[in-house]
């Protein structure tokens, strides 16, 4: 039986919770450890380093498996039935979301012109000023991350299959959607979900890329302009 | 002469600096080793020396923004690497420290010596006031709303020196700050430096040019100091001794003879 247009409007809305939920956690998580590891000068900071990074491979359908046997009844974290909810779900995308806004943090701080971190230090600022100044400074590096962790959560499927369980009208998101209409081999509607997914992972690259062309045009530094004399707004 | 631009406040006492044996390397070359100088409140000092000889690493050294690698820089007679938390909070607020290469925010002009200003806990109206008036001192508060990333070489190092100055330090570490200055700006910068010194602040100023240094000298009517740091050594000297220093035999003598000399060097 095909999909009705409040099961596909519950599917969509449930993915943009989880994915926008995951992307918003991941966040505050992320961005402040990637930020503290990227000033950080304390011994062990490569190990941590090294550790965020190799995350940024990790399997989704690994994770979703830790998770299942930590989730499931008789497992360690049974006891907080997340096991096949959208709150299980959520828990997931965060996990996989979080080393990469990490990750992607480290670079955008350790990226900033040396005679910039040297400005910002010799100005004076206490260690929270500076914190602040840091990422402020990073901003543009650190919306990409975020972007990037969106993006992640979005393309997801195993982890959110297995801690989720595809239960229609509960735990069913766009991706495990799409594998359940192939499965049934109703591949129009797998078409008409993925679409919806390709023009929200569309819209997320569009945001990065005008993320990446504010930041030159307000640095000052040169864009591509459009031809037959219609300018642009590089200065 | 060019008023000082501040915050309205008193000019932080400069804490007495002081180099005890010190040694720096820099990508495993041996900079300076054995330096011993002190730049006491009111004092000024000139670094002279070729490029790479290491006075951008000795102004770094004095601003606590890096540690020697033998041993200490006494700062109020502590040394930096024993200061923590608030304390160095506080004694890096006593300096005010211009690039060679300015490291401006990725923000207005303006911002970018507000920011300081609200660090030190002035309200945004105010930093903001303060700061305005500090670019027009500078002659780039028509810059003021301009992404400080956007601006040339020139503008970019006065408003590096605005930056510095606002908040009226009691030391000024100052690395080429006339690079990219016409002789006009030159002097405006020159004389806001002097009126800094004659207040009773002090500096460290790395140049090129002993015509640029005296300058400062004539105006100020405070003689500086003299480091010539050159071929891994070191040679101190006062003002006066400086002819001495010129028609020494040697490197160091060679290298003298070679910088733009002043008008009259006592």
């Amino acid at each position: 039986m095909a999909l009705s247009a409040d099961e596909l409007l519950q599917i969509v809305v449930l993915t943009a919770q989880v994915t926008i939920g995951a992307t918003l956690l991941g966040s505050v998580i992320g961005i402040p450890l990637g930020t503290f590891l990227g000033l950080s000068r304390v011994r062990g900071r490569g190990l941590v380093r090294a550790v965020v990074y190799s995350l940024y491979a990790l399997p989704p359908v690994v994770a979703g498996l830790v998770l299942y046997l930590l989730l499931r009844r008789e497992g360690p974290l049974g006891v907080l039935g997340l096991l096949f909810t959208p709150w299980g779900i959520l828990l997931a995308e965060t996990l996989l979301t979080i080393p990469l806004i990490t990750g992607l943090t480290i670079a955008a701080i350790a990226e900033l012109p040396s005679e910039l971190a040297e400005a910002i230090d010799a100005g004076g600022p206490t260690s929270h000023q500076r914190f602040i100044a840091f990422v402020s400074q990073a901003r543009f590096g650190i919306l990409s991350a975020v972007l990037v962790g969106y993006g992640r959560s979005l393309a997801e499927v195993a982890a959110a299959l297995i801690v989720g369980g595809n239960i229609r009208g509960e735990t069913r998101t766009l991706g495990t959607a799409i594998l359940q209409e192939v499965n049934r081999g109703e591949f129009a509607f797998a078409l008409v979900l993925a679409g919806i997914l390709i023009a929200q992972a569309a819209a997320t690259a569009f945001l990065l890329y005008r993320l990446q062309r504010a930041e030159r045009v307000s640095a000052g530094r040169p864009v591509l302009r459009r031809r037959h004399g219609e300018g642009g707004d590089s200065p | 002469m060019m008023r000082a631009p501040s915050h309205g406040g008193d000019r932080i006492d400069p804490p007495e600096v002081r180099c005890v044996d010190v040694a720096a390397t820099l990508g495993g070359t041996r900079l300076f080793r054995a330096l011993d100088l002190e730049i006491a409140p009111g004092q000024w000092l000139t670094i002279l020396g070729p490029s790479g000889s290491g006075k951008t690493t000795m102004l770094r050294l004095l601003a606590g923004l890096l540690e020697p690698n033998e041993g200490d820089v006494l700062v109020g007679g502590r040394p930096w690497a024993r200061l923590r938390g608030e304390e160095r909070v506080s004694m890096r607020r006593k300096f005010g420290y211009v690039q060679q290469q300015p490291g401006l925010f990725h923000a207005t002009v303006l911002e970018n010596l507000a920011i300081p200003l609200r660090w030190r806990g002035l309200p945004r109206d105010e930093a903001s006031e303060v700061a305005r008036d500090a670019l027009a001192a500078v002659g780039v508060d028509h810059l003021a709303s301009k992404n400080a990333l956007t601006l040339s070489g020139g503008e970019r190092q006065r408003v590096a020196f605005a930056r510095a100055i606002v908040p009226r330090p009691g030391i000024l570490l100052l690395d080429e700050f006339t690079n990219h200055q016409d002789t006009e700006r030159a002097d405006l910068l020159e004389g806001i430096v002097a009126q800094h010194l004659r207040s009773g602040g002090s500096a460290t100023v790395v140049a090129h040019d002993l015509g640029h240094v005296d300058r400062i000298r004539r105006a100020s009517a405070v003689d500086p100091k003299v480091c010539v740091l050159l071929g891994g050594a070191w040679h101190a000297t006062g003002w006066k001794q400086l002819p001495s220093l010129i028609a020494a035999d040697g490197a160091v003598g060679s290298f003298m003879r070679r910088l733009p000399a002043p008008e009259s060097p006592t």
